[in-house]
């Protein structure tokens, strides 16, 4: 049976990083025995962004460069470049998004503390 | 009514660097396999460096143009950091609405994958998960 589970998770953030939350999700998934339909993940606070992307420091210092070149005089244009949100089919309880692309979680805001990472699954699960 | 949902998963064959593949009848022909009328349809493209776009197809040689520019393809430190920053920016997920006509798009756009790297006869696995009534 078709189903929908909503959830929050809390990223601990120092105002400025780019964190792999691809195994949080996996975990989510399998937390919540999801078998096969698609995950929806949403930054919602102001100067956090989800985006797909491979997580390799070489890339992750070319990404921030480009962030600072374009973001230099209005950081808010970043999140409508690089988007909110992401969709990935999970096929078989897994993300089936390829080897190298991974979910980041980037926080431009400046702001110290906990954010908040929507999570949704429409699906079937166990 | 009940909600139908439906999953499919398809190859395509692609060369590049930036060259764009057409989508639009493809997950049409899907949606008619369906018998659904209306609904929402997701189209993902696996892996870290293509792009899909929905676009207007006379314009699409300008957004090329203005990504090109906007993300050059030398400067970085790894080495095909262009193709991960342009695949990041067009996305790899979009969600569309369609009908009983089919997507619900002007006539002259299109989706398209967008093959960034400089390869010939490349397999992209592309999921289009649907939903609807």
């Amino acid at each position: 049976m078709i189903d929908v589970l909503i959830d929050k998770l809390i990223i601990d953030s120092n105002g400025y990083a780019a964190i792999d939350i691809t195994d949080t999700i996996t975990d989510w998934l399998r937390k919540n025995k999801a078998k096969r339909g698609f995950v929806t993940i949403n930054a919602p606070e102001k100067g956090c962004i989800v985006t797909l992307i491979e997580y390799e420091s070489n890339l992750l210092s070319d990404l921030e460069e480009f962030l600072a070149r374009h973001g230099e005089q209005k950081k808010i244009v970043l999140e409508g470049l690089f988007g909110k949100s992401v969709v990935l089919p999970v096929i078989d309880g897994t993300i089936d998004a390829g080897v190298f692309k991974r979910i980041v979680f980037i926080d431009i805001s400046e702001e110290e503390g906990p954010k908040e990472v929507l999570v949704g699954f429409e699906g079937v699960h166990d | 009514m009940v909600l139908k949902v439906y999953m499919t998963s398809f190859e395509i064959k692609t060369y590049g660097p930036m060259k764009y593949f057409r989508l639009r009848k493809i997950i049409e022909e899907e949606l008619r396999l369906t018998g659904l009328t209306k609904g929402l349809v997701t189209i993902h493209v696996k892996g870290a460096t293509p792009g899909l776009l929905i676009f207007d197809e006379e314009y699409v040689q300008v957004f090329d143009s203005f990504l090109k520019k906007l993300i050059p393809v030398i400067g970085y430190r790894h080495g095909n950091a262009y193709e991960h920053l342009r695949s990041s920016i067009m996305s790899t997920t979009h969600t569309l609405f369609f009908d009983s006509k089919g997507l619900r798009l002007p006539p002259s756009y299109e989706v398209f994958l967008v093959e960034t790297r400089p390869v010939h006869n490349h397999k992209r696995v592309l999921h289009v998960i649907i939903r609807g009534i």
